[in-house]
C-alpha cells in the first residue's frame, strides 16, 4: 500500500485508520521535523499486525527513533489491539493512559484477567494491555505519563518561533475516582476464572487530545460521551478546560454515536466547517446511525468515514454448513474487516494553509452519498 | 503439580506449557472427558450385552468363566449393531457472551476452522441445553460445534453448545495473581 510518502518537516499530518467496525481504530499524528505520534492501534484481523505500524513504515517513518507518543485512549477492544507492536518497536516512545488512581488494585484486576489466559477466558484487551505493560516497566520511568484534564504531554520545539503540543483534555478527577469503586466491581464479577470481563464503561475514562502544530488546532474525540452532569464527558471539557481552543479538524467521538453527540462541541470547540472524521462500530450494535451521520453533515460539509461496511451476512464457508445456519434458529453476522485512511495534512507554518485530505482504500466523503 | 492421580499424570506430557509448567485446567477437563467417554462406552457395552442376553437367555451363564462366555451374536436390525452416526461437516466456533435480553443471547464466535474475522450471533436460549443454562451469564465462554449428521444414512443437521466450565480459582492461584501484580506494581508506581 501507498500512503503518499513521507510529509515535509514543516507539514503536519493526522490521519485516521479504520477497520470497517470490529477490529478497532487508530490515529497517527506527524508534529512536525519527523515527530510522531500514535493514538490507539488496531489490526488485520488476518495477519494481527498493527495496522498504524504498517502505516508508518509505509511512510518510511523511522520507528526507533521518531516515534514520541503512544497514547492508549483507553482499553477497548476497537481501540487497543497491536498496541504492544507499536510499543515495542517504537523505544523512544513515551507511554501515556490515563492511570487509574488505585494502581495497585487495577494491575491486580488485570493480572487475574491475565491468568485466565490459560483457559481462553482472557479478555483480549487485557492479554494487549498486560503486554504494554510488560514492556514498559522495564522502561525509563520517565516515559510513561497520565492523561488527565488539560496536561500537556509532549510539546516540541519546530523552528524559532513554532512549536508543537499533544495536551490531554479527559478524563476527568470524578471520571477517575469512579473508576477506582468500578475496579472493585469489575473483580467480583469478572474474577471467576470461567467469565471474559465485558466492559461496560470505560468510554468515560477515554482520553481526548487536544494537538497544537504552529497556529493550527485539532481535537481527536476518542470515545468520549455526554454525561448528565459537567464532572464527567465531554461537558466537563466545555466548562473547566482552560487550554483547549476552537479547532479545524475533528475526530468525531464514539463512531459517531448519539451519546458521543453535543451540539456546543461544534459551535464552541469548532471552527466553522471543519474536517471531520469518524470510524464506523459494527459489532452488537452499528453506528453511526443514518440520522446521526445527517446531522453531523449539516455541521460541515467535510465529513469522512473510513469505511460504509455493515455486514448481515456470516462468514462465507462451506455451502452445507450455510444451508445449515439458514436452516436454524440463529442469526449470524461477520464483523468484516474493511480498511480506510483518512489522511489530512497542512503546512505548520503557514497559518493560512487549510487541510488537504486525501482517502485511501474505502474512505469516503460522508457529504456526497448522504445528500 | 500438587494433584497426583493415574489420569492426570497420563495427560502431564501432552499439557506441558512452554515454560515447564502442567496446565492444571486443560488436565482436569481431559481427565474428565476421558471418564466420561469411558462411562459411555460401559453404558453402550452394557445395552449391548442386555440386548444379547434377552435374546440368548445368558443370564444364567458365569460370566467369569471364560471358557462358558458365548460370543454375542446380534441381530441385523438392533437397534444398537451397527450402528454409525458420523459428522460428514462440521462448523466449530468458541465464543462468549455479550448481552442477554430475555430470552435472545448475543454472543461473540471466533471460527475455530479459520481464526480470521469474527462473527457476532443471536440465538435462543433454547439452543442451549437444559443442563447448561444455569451457566449463561454475560461474559460466559463455550464452544458451539454446528454441522451435518448422518445416522446410519439419515442425515441431519446437528446444533451442540456446551458452556466452560472451569474450576475456580485455588489459594495458590490468587496467591500468584497478587505477588505478580504487586512486581508489577513496584515497577510501574513511579507513572506521573
Amino acid at each position: 500500500m501507498s500512503f503518499g510518502g513521507l510529509p515535509n518537516k514543516n507539514v503536519a499530518e493526522i490521519t485516521l485508520i479504520g477497520t470497517g467496525g470490529g477490529y478497532g481504530e487508530s490515529a497517527v499524528v506527524h508534529l512536525g521535523n519527523n515527530n510522531w505520534v500514535v493514538i490507539d492501534s488496531c489490526i488485520d484481523p488476518t495477519s494481527k499486525n498493527s495496522l498504524p505500524l504498517i502505516y508508518l513504515k509505509s511512510l518510511g517513518v523511522n520507528i526507533v527513533e521518531n516515534v514520541k507518543l503512544i497514547v492508549c485512549t483507553h482499553w477497548h477492544d476497537d481501540h487497543i489491539l497491536g498496541l504492544s507492536q507499536i510499543l515495542n518497536e517504537c523505544e523512544a516512545a513515551t507511554f501515556c493512559m490515563a492511570r487509574p488512581n488505585d494502581l495497585k488494585k487495577f494491575l491486580q484486576f488485570v493480572e487475574l484477567d491475565y491468568k485466565k489466559i490459560d483457559i481462553e477466558v482472557s479478555n483480549s484487551s487485557t492479554i494487549e494491555f498486560r503486554k504494554c505493560l510488560d514492556i514498559i516497566k522495564d522502561r525509563n520511568p520517565n516515559k510513561r505519563k497520565n492523561a488527565e484534564i488539560d496536561k500537556v504531554l509532549f510539546s516540541i520545539l519546530i523552528n524559532d518561533k513554532i512549536n508543537s503540543e499533544v495536551i490531554s483534555l479527559s478524563p476527568s478527577d470524578f471520571t477517575m475516582q469512579e473508576f477506582d469503586k468500578e475496579i472493585s466491581t469489575l473483580i467480583t464479577e469478572y474474577g471467576p476464572s470461567s467469565k471474559k470481563v465485558i466492559p461496560k464503561t470505560p468510554n468515560a475514562k477515554s482520553v481526548v487530545i487536544f494537538l497544537k502544530m504552529g497556529t493550527h488546532r485539532a481535537m481527536l474525540g476518542a470515545d468520549l460521551e455526554l454525561k448528565e452532569t459537567n464532572n464527567e464527558g465531554w461537558l466537563n471539557i466545555l466548562d473547566y478546560s482552560q487550554v483547549v481552543e476552537k479547532s479545524t479538524l475533528f475526530k468525531i467521538s464514539h463512531h459517531g454515536s448519539s451519546n458521543g453527540y453535543c451540539e456546543r462541541i461544534w459551535t464552541e470547540l469548532l471552527k466553522p466547517d471543519p474536517i471531520a472524521k469518524l470510524t464506523p462500530w459494527n459489532k452488537n450494535k452499528k453506528l453511526p446511525e443514518v440520522h446521526m451521520l445527517r446531522k453531523y453533515a449539516a455541521h460541515t460539509n467535510n465529513l469522512f468515514m473510513t469505511s460504509p461496511v455493515f455486514n448481515d451476512k456470516p462468514k462465507n464457508r462451506d455451502k452445507k454448513i450455510e444451508k445449515i445456519i439458514k436452516k436454524m434458529n440463529i442469526k449470524i453476522r461477520e464483523a468484516k474487516f474493511s480498511m480506510g485512511v483518512i489522511q489530512n495534512r497542512i503546512n505548520i507554518e503557514n497559518p493560512d494553509d487549510i487541510w488537504n485530505t486525501q482517502l485511501y482504500e474505502n474512505a469516503f466523503h460522508v457529504n456526497s452519498q448522504i445528500a | 503439580m500438587a494433584s497426583n492421580t493415574s489420569l492426570e499424570k497420563k495427560h502431564y506430557i501432552s499439557h506441558q506449557t512452554a515454560d515447564g509448567n502442567f496446565d492444571k485446567n486443560r488436565i482436569t477437563l481431559f481427565a474428565l472427558n476421558e471418564e466420561v467417554n469411558k462411562r459411555v462406552g460401559e453404558i453402550e457395552m452394557h445395552n449391548k450385552f442386555e440386548n444379547y442376553s434377552t435374546q440368548q437367555n445368558i443370564l444364567n451363564q458365569n460370566l467369569n468363566k471364560e471358557s462358558s462366555f458365548k460370543t454375542p451374536v446380534f441381530e441385523k436390525n438392533s437397534q444398537h449393531f451397527g450402528r454409525r452416526i458420523y459428522f460428514s461437516k462440521t462448523q466449530k466456533w468458541v465464543g462468549h457472551i455479550l448481552e442477554i435480553n430475555g430470552d435472545l443471547i448475543t454472543a461473540k464466535l471466533n471460527d475455530i476452522n479459520n481464526p480470521t474475522t469474527y462473527e457476532i450471533a443471536e440465538f435462543d436460549v433454547d439452543e442451549v441445553p437444559p443442563e447448561d443454562r444455569v451457566l449463561i451469564s454475560e461474559g460466559a465462554g463455550f464452544y458451539w460445534s454446528l454441522g451435518q449428521a448422518n445416522d446410519n444414512g439419515q442425515i441431519e443437521k446437528r446444533s451442540l453448545i456446551r458452556f466452560q466450565r472451569t474450576k475456580p480459582w485455588e489459594d495458590s492461584d490468587i496467591n500468584q495473581i497478587v505477588d505478580t501484580a504487586e512486581d508489577l506494581y513496584s515497577k510501574l508506581r513511579n507513572w506521573e
